[in-house]
């Protein structure tokens, strides 16, 4: 299949975004928890609509509109996003009233946002678009299928469209203490040191964040070309190094033409095992760039592995704290990359990309 | 009724999350829709959630309620008449 190209971005992660700002600094996790770091919203979403919307939403759709404003495209042909929660705060306002007013007396604006389509709708709503407007709930391959769907429409598409892509989930305090009780995040988490290093114990850091990119079949100012993308559920311990190496071949590239690994590496000992296998089907001297040390492990956090490595490919200077293996030299820029994700062994996510071809910018 | 337009329109802020309003801001006979404070129909579901729960009136009949909602003057002079705590 002919490749996509990422045209521009936008995030709000926990992380600092924008210009001399971008990681600078770089904020470490208190508690075991990332949180996002919130923009004045009030530059992208109108009041009257800004009032009605929770946490979630407004982030989701500041980070659409902001990512169709750094484009220059009013009206995206289509709009595809991917979640695995979708507004929690929403939805768990609206569980509590059903229980405390006995289901009766609701407010509607809580089941209204906490659909999954909500920030969807808002951004369609917002910029009068017509067209195409999906939105997959897939737990931790909810954002690469989102860019899979994307794939397939542009690929498709008889002329130049742009479609906007992204995801977003948000972490609660009631969702972190729910899941804590299961053991999904670290109890002996010690923040001074890299999350990868602690990765001798069970649990991982919880996170949250929005991840919005243009995406077209057109070439032109490219930041980045997204290859082949491939999701599956349960993929055997021994298949992964495999599979990665299958998708490069039927991509038509060669395994030693991958010059650089994105893992979703998160401090947990029962997801390491799959990171190593396919780190052990490539040189080890490959660099390897990490993010959930970063954002926090969540159901959509490839949504911001992805935005980082545009940064990267569009001439910014990554934190040597990015890095889960440095490459030489500062002015390193990949040609072929290959990410990997896992989300608790169940959702695996494997995207090949390039960095733009030459002359797109 | 005056300590109660104050009330409700306290509660009307609050409900409907108008930022950097405040109960003086809202003329007590001013259309709630359209040309007044621009709310909507999730808005006027709002309302009448915000009636029942407060003063226990429910309003089935959607015709009643819009001019029951029309300004906080008329929501009052209702929950004046009707209410049940």
């Amino acid at each position: 299949m002919k490749p996509v190209y990422i045209t521009h971005t936008s995030a709000v992660s926990p992380q600092h975004q924008d210009g001399i700002q971008l990681f600078h600094p770089l904020v470490t996790d208190t508690h075991g928890v990332l949180r996002a770091i919130e923009p004045d919203y009030t530059t992208e979403i109108p009041p009257m609509q800004l009032r009605r919307m929770s946490r979630m939403l407004r982030m989701g759709v500041y980070t659409g509109m902001n990512c169709l404003k750094r484009s220059g495209i009013a009206r995206p042909d289509g709009i595809i996003t991917g979640t695995g929660k979708g507004s929690m705060t929403d939805t768990e306002k609206f569980v509590k009233e059903l229980s405390e007013y006995q289901e009766a007396s609701l407010n509607p604006t809580p089941f209204i946002l906490s659909t999954y389509n909500a920030i969807n709708g808002a951004i369609a709503l917002q910029t009068k678009a017509t067209g195409y407007n999906q939105t997959y709930v897939h737990r931790g391959s909810s954002f690469e299928v989102s860019l899979y769907d994307a794939q397939l429409k542009l690929h498709t598409a008889p002329e130049p469209q742009h479609y906007l892509v992204g995801c977003f989930d948000e972490m609660t305090s009631e969702y972190f203490l729910v899941k804590s009780k299961i053991g999904y995040w670290k109890a002996d988490r010690d923040s001074s040191r890299p999350l990868w290093q602690q990765s001798g114990s069970p649990g991982t850091l919880a996170g949250e964040g929005a991840a919005f990119f243009m995406l077209s079949n057109s070439n032109a100012g490219a930041i980045a070309g997204i290859h082949a993308i491939q999701t599956a559920y349960k993929t055997p311990l021994t298949d992964i190094g495999r599979e990665a190496h299958t998708l490069i071949s039927r991509t038509g590239w060669r395994p030693q033409e991958i010059d650089m690994l994105v893992l979703g590496v998160n401090g947990d000992e029962r997801d390491l095992p799959y990171y190593e296998a396919l780190q052990q089907s490539f040189p080890d001297t490959l660099p390897i760039l990490g993010f959930k040390h970063l954002c926090g492990e969540y159901e959509t956090s490839g949504g911001f592995a992805l935005w980082m490595l545009c940064q990267l490919l569009d001439g910014h200077t990554l934190p040597d704290a990015a890095w889960y293996r440095r490459p030489e030299g500062q002015a390193f820029r990949p040609e072929k990359i290959l990410y990997y994700n896992h989300y608790r062994g169940l959702n695996h996510n494997l995207v090949l990309l390039s960095n733009a071809p030459v002359g797109t910018r | 009724m005056e300590d109660l337009k104050v009330t409700l329109k306290q509660q009307i802020i609050e409900s409907l999350n108008l930022q950097g309003m405040k109960p003086e801001d809202i003329d007590d006979n001013a259309p709630l829709f359209g040309d007044g404070l621009g709310l909507d129909s999730i808005d006027s579901l709002e309302l009448m959630v915000l009636l029942e729960r407060n003063y226990g009136i429910k309003i089935e009949d959607a015709r009643e309620g819009r001019s029951i909602l029309a300004s906080v003057q008329t929501m009052a002079d209702y929950i004046e008449a009707n209410r049940k705590f």
